[in-house]
């Protein structure tokens, strides 16, 4: 064997001790690497991403619970503070969207917090609306793909509610195949449009009402029945009317987003009918100055202000201006002849057997209940823009 | 001259819209510009029959009846003797009694107020 010169022997030994080095660096930067990313993995939440028909397991950082009873009236203020939240994530997601599509995505990326659907074990069809109207509005402004997350984990009865309403059709999502509908009630799927409502409401209310008479024939001659349906039609479409004309006057919400959004649903059984039309407009108060008949709340209020002082902040008195709109007379000026049609709101529940009108807006909320005083409440959490709901049993 | 019938449900449309064009689709202005302007101009007598109809707003009707008084196409007492607003099923009466009301109201509008600006 041939004997190494003693340069090419300290040569080797150099290199040698050089590579036992590097791997030595490397095997503990893999070490700290796997420590770090174990560390990490153990903070994120394993979940299933939803997203344009396609299920992916992914990860996310972190989970924000839906209410459990997700309802604008047993539930309105952590409902409201949700519906915020949801709006806020969805305009903040849409802007790293929009930055996210300059680059050629290949792998889904650790979500940063989602809404936890899995917790909600009841929605009532007016929030499961305003809901699909917010997913609806940042789908159009942006036409990115919501992903929804841990679908098959959703209470049968909350996913029931929200494939009915279109939510998973909206969202472009097979609609899920655990779903268990609440028995005797169905609810219809929202319609939403710019101009004033005609076919699309009338198709709710057509509706509503054959479910009814086919479940009670005699509902069919009745001239009253007939006429409240009627009346609620005209009504709804007073509602999306105000929309286009008063709502989304002097704001900077896109064109496309200038929209009513409104469903149906019917208890066949106790013959409850539950109708709700939204909007994301300015909100009642806020238009209210520049009403034909803003002179008389004007007054009015200029009194309760006398009257209770100036204990209220403008916010606060939101629904005293709701409730002296609605108490405005139809001629009050004899020059008003461009109302809001509040007295059509009202008539509804006067002419049915027994009937009730919610209007929420901005911080007012505003009762009007068939055989019991206007009430008119102040809330903490504002509403985005407003929603009307009638709830009749006929 | 002749006499002539209108029902809105089977001459203009079943499902009526808001006030003005710019918001839709067969609004009380296209009805009064384009149905009720025109008939009343041919005829000596137009009668109105709201039937057949899913149902009314306020502001079509105010518009379409009312708007005949305040745009200046007809008087009132021109109106209350040429047309007749009716129904022949109970639950449309009510909006007989509002396009009544209605007219009532724009005869005694202002002459300022007679001409609104599509906001």
């Amino acid at each position: 064997m041939r004997k190494l010169r003693f340069k090419t022997q300290v040569w080797l030994v150099r290199r040698a001790r050089k590579r036992l080095s590097r791997r030595t660096a490397r095997n503990r930067l893999r070490r700290g690497l796997v420590a770090v990313a174990a560390r990490v993995q153990k903070s994120l939440i394993k979940v299933r991403v939803d997203i344009e028909g396609r299920v992916y397991r992914g990860w996310a950082r972190e989970k924000r619970p839906m209410p459990e009873n997700f309802c604008l009236e047993d539930n309105y203020e952590e409902s409201a503070k949700c519906i915020g939240l949801i709006r806020d994530r969805l305009a903040a997601s849409s802007a790293a969207e929009s930055k996210r599509k300059r680059r050629t995505r290949t792998t889904l990326p650790i979500i940063p917090g989602y809404n936890d659907f899995t917790v909600m074990k009841h929605c009532s069809p007016s929030a499961a609306l305003v809901l699909a109207s917010e997913f609806d509005r940042a789908r159009a402004l942006n036409g990115w793909s919501i992903p929804l997350i841990d679908v098959h984990r959703w209470e049968p009865e909350v996913v029931a509610l929200l494939d009915e309403i279109g939510f998973f059709e909206l969202l472009e999502i097979p609609r899920p195949d655990h779903k268990v509908p609440q028995k005797d009630i169905q609810i219809l799927q929202f319609q939403t449009g710019r101009l004033v409502a005609r076919e699309e409401v009338a198709s709710i209310t057509g509706r509503l009402s054959s479910l009814l008479i086919s479940d009670t024939p005699k509902l069919g001659n009745d001239e009253d029945f007939l006429g409240t349906i009627m009346q609620l039609l005209g009504a709804i479409q007073e509602a999306t009317e105000n929309s286009c004309h008063h709502a989304y006057r002097n704001t900077t919400v896109p064109d496309q987003n200038k929209r009513w959004w409104a469903t149906g649903a019917i208890n066949t059984k106790t013959r409850h009918l539950n109708l709700s039309v939204y909007d994301q407009g300015r909100s009642i108060p806020d238009t209210l100055p520049e009403w034909d008949k803003y002179p008389f709340v004007q007054s009015r209020l200029a009194r309760f202000r006398r009257f209770i002082g100036e204990i209220l902040g403008e916010d606060e008195l939101d629904a005293v201006k709701i409730r002296l709109a609605m108490d405005a007379p139809r001629s009050s000026t004899l020059q008003s002849y461009r109302g809001k049609g509040f007295p059509l709101f009202k008539r509804v529940v006067e002419q049915s057997r027994d009937a009730k009108l919610r209007i929420l807006s901005r911080r007012g909320e505003f009762i009007y209940e068939k055989g019991r005083h206007p009430r008119a409440y102040s809330l903490n959490t504002p509403l985005n823009g407003t929603l009307v709901e009638w709830d009749l049993w006929v | 001259m002749p006499e002539k019938t209108i029902t809105i449900g089977k001459d203009f449309t079943r499902v009526p819209g808001g006030r003005y064009r710019e918001f839709g689709p067969f609004s009380g202005e296209q009805f009064r510009e384009d149905v009720l302007v025109p008939a009343l101009n041919e005829n000596e007598r137009v009668t109105v029959f709201l039937d057949d109809v899913e149902s009314y707003m306020s502001s079509f009707l105010e518009e379409a009846f009312g708007g005949l008084i305040r745009k200046g196409h007809f008087t009132y007492d021109d109106l209350k003797n040429r047309l007749r607003v009716t129904a022949v099923a109970k639950r449309y009466l009510i909006y007989v009694q509002m396009v009544a009301q209605d007219m009532v109201d724009a005869s005694n509008t202002p002459p300022n107020e007679k001409s609104p600006k599509v906001a």
